[in-house]
C-alpha cells in the first residue's frame, strides 16, 4: 500500500472483495458437502425402492410408512431397545466420568500430600496410552470375570478418565478459590461435603462441557460395545447399523436408508440443540495444553 | 495458553496435616478403577503377547480355565518372517524353514502355520492404516489451515462464521457407524446413487453413438444389450483397494477437517494481536503475514492435532470395520482396507486368539510411541532449543569464571 491514490484504493477494496467471495463460494460448497449426503438419506428414507432404483430423486417420496413396516416387519432393528441401552451407557458413563474426574482434580488442587504431584504425573503420562492397546486383556478379563453381555464393562472403566482429569485440572485452578474451601470448613462443612456443595457447583461450565463431549464419544463408541454386549436387546444404536448391511435387507433400499435415519437422529438433535457448546468446547479443549 | 487464568498462581499446602488423608480418599476411585480396569488389562495384554494363549469358543462359553504357556518373543518373530517384507528381502522361506528346524516342537510348529498368515495380514494392516490416514490427515490440515487463515482475516472480516462452523463440523458429531454405512449405500454396486449416475452417463453416451451405428448389426446388437444392462458403466468401488482407501479416507476427512478448523482457529486468535498490527504497518501482505507470523507461533497447536490425529487415526476401526464386513466374509477376500484395530478385533472376537491380538496390540503401542517421538523432535522448536542451549554454556562458563 504504498500510494494512497483512490485508484490504489479501489484496487485494494476491490481485491478484498474477490477475496471474500471466494471464501463465501468455497464455504458455501462444504456447507453444502456436509449436509448432502444426509439430504440424501431422508430423501430415500422416504422413497420405494424402485424410485432408488431409477435414479437420484431430490425431493421427498412417500414411502416412508411402507419402508418403516418393512424395517419393523424383521423385527431385527429393535431401535427403541438401541436407544435405551446406548443411552443407559452414554448416561452413566458421562455422569460417573464427570464426577469422578472432578474429584479426582479436586484432589490435586486442594489438599496438599505426599504423592499428589507423582498422581498427576501419572495421570498425565497415561493420557496419550491408545487406549484400544488394553483391549485383549481387557475382553479376556470381562469373560473371566463374568461381565460378558452385561452393561458394566462399558460403563464403570469410566471413572478413570485421565483426559478428563486433565481437563478439569486445568479448569479448576482457575475458578476454584482456596478462601472459598476454608470459609467452608470454617463454617463446619465436612470436606466431602464441600466439594458436592462449592467445587461442583463452580465446576458446572466445564462439566457441562465434558458432559456433551463424554455423551457423544460413548454414544457412538462401536468397538467395545461389539467386542461385549451380544444379545439382541442390548445391541447399541451404532451395533444396529451393521444389522441394517445384512442380507435381510439387500434389496429394500428405502428401509436401510430409514434405519439409518433413525440410527442418525439423537445425534442431530443433540447437535442442533448444543452445537454452540460443543463448537465453544473444541476450541477450548485445544487451548488446554 | 492453559484454561482459565491459570496464571493466577494458588498457595498450596495451607491445608493442616490432617486433611491430606481426603486428598487420598478423593483420587482413589481413580486410581481404583485405572488400575482394574485399564492398567491391569494392559499388563495381561503385554504378558499375553508373550504366551500361546487362544481359546475356543467351548472354553469361552463354559469359563473353562486355559492353559497358558510362556513363549517369549515366538510371536513377534512368527509375525514379523511371516511378513511379505521379510520374506522378500531376505529370501526366508517360512515353511521350509520351521519344517526342517529340529530345535521346535510340533506344537510350535503348528503354531508357527497358523501365524504366518497373520504376519502377512498384520504388516498389511499397519500399511494400510497408515496410508489411510496420511491419505486423509494431509489434505485436512492443508484445508482446516487455509480456513482457519481465512476466518481470522482481519482485513477480509468474514460474516456468517457461526452458520460455516455450525456446518463444517456437524458430520464429526454423527455417529461413525452410521455415516459408513450411507458411503456404503450411496457408493453401493449396482443400485448406489453414484452407480446409477454413472450408468445413466453411459448409457447417454451410447445412445449417441447407437445413433450413427446400422441397427441390426452385431455392433449394434451389443451396445444395444450393453443400454439395457444396468451394471454396465458402473463401478464395483469396494472390490477395487484405491477406491475402497480413497472413500474411506475421505469420510474421515470429511468427519474431521471442521474440528481442526476450529482448533486452529482457536490457536490464531491466541496470537498476540499487536505481532499482526505491527506486520501490517511494516507493509507484510496476508501470505507474508501467515508464513512468518501465524504458520511459527502455530506450532505447538499444529504438534497437538498432529499427535492427537496420529493416535486416533492409528485406531481407525468403525468406518473400515463396517464397511469391510466381518471376519466371516474374509472368505470374499477384502479390499486392502483392514485396519490395525479391525484385525484385532476378529482375532478377539472370532478366533478368540488372545495371543496374537496380544501381540499385534504391544506393536501397535510401540509404533504409536515412536511415530508420535519422531514427531515430537521434528516438530521441537529448534530456536528455543538452540537459545536454551547457549544459555546453559553461558551460564557454565558464568560458574567457571566465578
Amino acid at each position: 500500500m504504498g500510494r494512497k491514490t483512490v485508484d490504489g484504493y479501489a484496487n485494494y477494496t476491490a481485491g478484498i472483495l474477490a477475496k471474500k467471495t471466494l471464501i463465501h463460494i468455497v464455504c458455501i460448497f462444504l456447507a453444502i458437502l456436509s449436509i448432502a449426503p444426509f439430504y440424501l438419506m431422508v430423501v430415500n428414507a422416504t422413497s420405494s425402492s424402485l424410485q432408488i432404483r431409477m435414479g437420484l430423486n431430490y425431493f421427498f417420496g412417500s414411502s416412508l410408512a411402507a419402508n418403516y413396516k418393512v424395517l419393523m416387519d424383521q423385527s431385527f432393528f429393535n431401535f427403541y431397545d438401541g436407544f435405551i441401552s446406548s443411552f443407559i451407557i452414554a448416561a452413566s458413563a458421562t455422569f460417573l466420568s464427570c464426577y469422578f474426574s472432578t474429584l479426582a482434580a479436586y484432589s490435586i488442587i486442594v489438599y496438599d500430600y505426599k504423592l499428589r504431584k507423582a498422581a498427576y504425573a501419572f495421570i498425565l503420562g497415561v493420557m496419550m496410552i491408545p487406549s484400544m492397546v488394553s483391549s485383549a486383556g481387557f475382553v479376556d478379563m470381562v469373560y473371566k470375570w463374568n461381565m460378558y453381555d452385561t452393561y458394566w464393562p462399558l460403563i464403570i472403566p469410566a471413572i478413570a478418565a485421565p483426559a478428563v482429569v486433565f481437563f478439569m485440572k486445568q479448569y479448576m485452578e482457575g475458578a476454584l478459590p482456596l478462601e472459598i474451601v476454608e470459609a467452608s470448613r470454617i463454617d463446619g462443612c465436612s470436606e466431602f461435603g464441600t466439594f458436592n456443595r462449592i467445587a461442583l457447583p463452580i465446576m458446572k461450565p466445564a462439566i457441562a462441557t465434558q458432559a456433551i463431549f463424554g455423551f457423544i464419544t460413548n454414544w457412538n463408541q462401536l468397538f467395545m460395545p461389539s467386542m461385549i454386549l451380544s444379545s439382541m436387546e442390548k445391541k447399541t444404536m451404532p451395533m444396529l447399523v451393521e444389522i441394517l448391511k445384512s442380507n435381510r435387507y439387500k434389496t429394500e433400499y428405502g428401509t436401510v436408508y430409514l434405519g439409518l435415519t433413525i440410527t442418525i437422529i439423537p445425534m442431530f438433535v443433540v447437535y442442533i440443540f448444543l452445537s454452540r457448546y460443543i463448537i465453544a468446547g473444541v476450541a477450548l479443549g485445544s487451548l488446554k495444553e | 495458553m492453559a484454561g482459565a487464568g491459570s496464571n493466577k498462581t494458588i498457595k498450596r499446602g495451607r491445608g493442616k496435616v490432617n486433611y491430606s488423608r481426603y486428598g487420598y480418599f478423593f483420587i482413589l476411585p481413580f486410581f481404583l478403577v485405572y488400575f482394574t480396569f485399564t492398567f491391569y488389562p494392559l499388563m495381561t495384554t503385554i504378558y499375553y503377547s508373550m504366551t500361546d494363549y487362544t481359546r475356543t469358543l467351548t472354553q469361552v462359553a463354559t469359563n473353562e480355565p486355559t492353559e497358558i504357556n510362556f513363549v517369549g518373543t515366538f510371536n513377534f518373530k512368527a509375525l514379523f518372517q511371516g511378513s511379505t517384507w521379510y520374506q522378500e528381502a531376505t529370501g526366508f522361506n517360512f515353511k521350509d524353514n520351521v519344517q526342517s528346524d529340529p530345535n521346535l516342537t510340533n506344537t510350535e510348529k503348528t503354531a508357527f502355520y497358523r501365524n504366518m498368515n497373520l504376519g502377512k495380514e498384520t504388516f498389511e494392516a499397519f500399511g494400510n492404516t497408515m496410508i489411510m490416514w496420511l491419505l486423509n490427515f494431509i489434505p485436512q490440515i492443508l484445508l482446516s489451515l487455509l480456513l482457519a487463515a481465512w476466518f481470522t482475516d482481519t482485513r477480509a472480516k468474514v460474516r456468517g462464521q457461526g452458520f460455516y462452523k455450525f456446518m463444517l463440523y456437524l458430520p464429526n458429531i454423527i455417529t461413525a457407524a452410521s455415516i459408513s454405512m450411507l458411503f456404503l449405500s450411496i457408493f453401493g454396486y449396482p443400485q448406489g446413487p453414484i452407480n446409477i449416475a454413472l450408468h445413466k452417463s453411459f448409457a447417454a453416451n451410447a445412445q449417441a453413438e447407437l445413433a450413427t451405428l446400422v441397427p441390426g448389426t452385431e455392433e449394434y446388437q451389443q451396445l444395444l444389450m450393453q443400454i439395457n444392462n444396468e451394471t454396465s458403466g458402473t463401478v464395483i468401488f469396494f472390490d477395487k483397494t484405491w477406491w475402497a482407501r480413497g472413500i474411506i479416507s475421505f469420510i474421515n476427512f470429511w468427519m474431521w477437517y471442521g474440528n481442526t478448523m476450529i482448533v486452529l482457529i482457536a490457536g490464531i486468535l491466541g496470537i498476540s494481536p499487536s505481532l499482526y498490527e505491527a506486520a501490517q504497518i511494516d507493509g507484510a501482505n496476508a501470505s507474508q503475514t501467515f508464513r512468518r507470523i501465524t504458520l511459527p507461533l502455530l506450532r505447538p497447536i499444529l504438534l497437538y492435532t498432529l499427535v492427537t490425529s496420529l493416535i486416533g487415526g492409528m485406531q481407525m476401526y468403525d468406518i473400515p470395520k463396517i464397511i469391510a464386513g466381518s471376519a466371516s466374509s474374509l472368505l470374499l477376500a477384502r479390499p486392502k482396507i483392514v485396519t490395525v484395530v479391525v484385525l484385532i478385533s476378529d482375532l478377539l472376537g472370532a478366533s478368540k486368539n488372545y495371543a496374537i491380538a496380544s501381540a499385534i496390540s504391544v506393536m501397535l503401542f510401540v509404533f504409536t510411541a515412536m511415530f508420535s517421538l519422531i514427531l515430537f523432535y521434528i516438530m521441537r522448536d529448534k530456536d528455543a532449543a538452540k537459545l536454551k542451549k547457549e544459555e546453559k554454556a553461558y551460564k557454565k562458563a558464568l560458574g567457571k569464571g566465578m
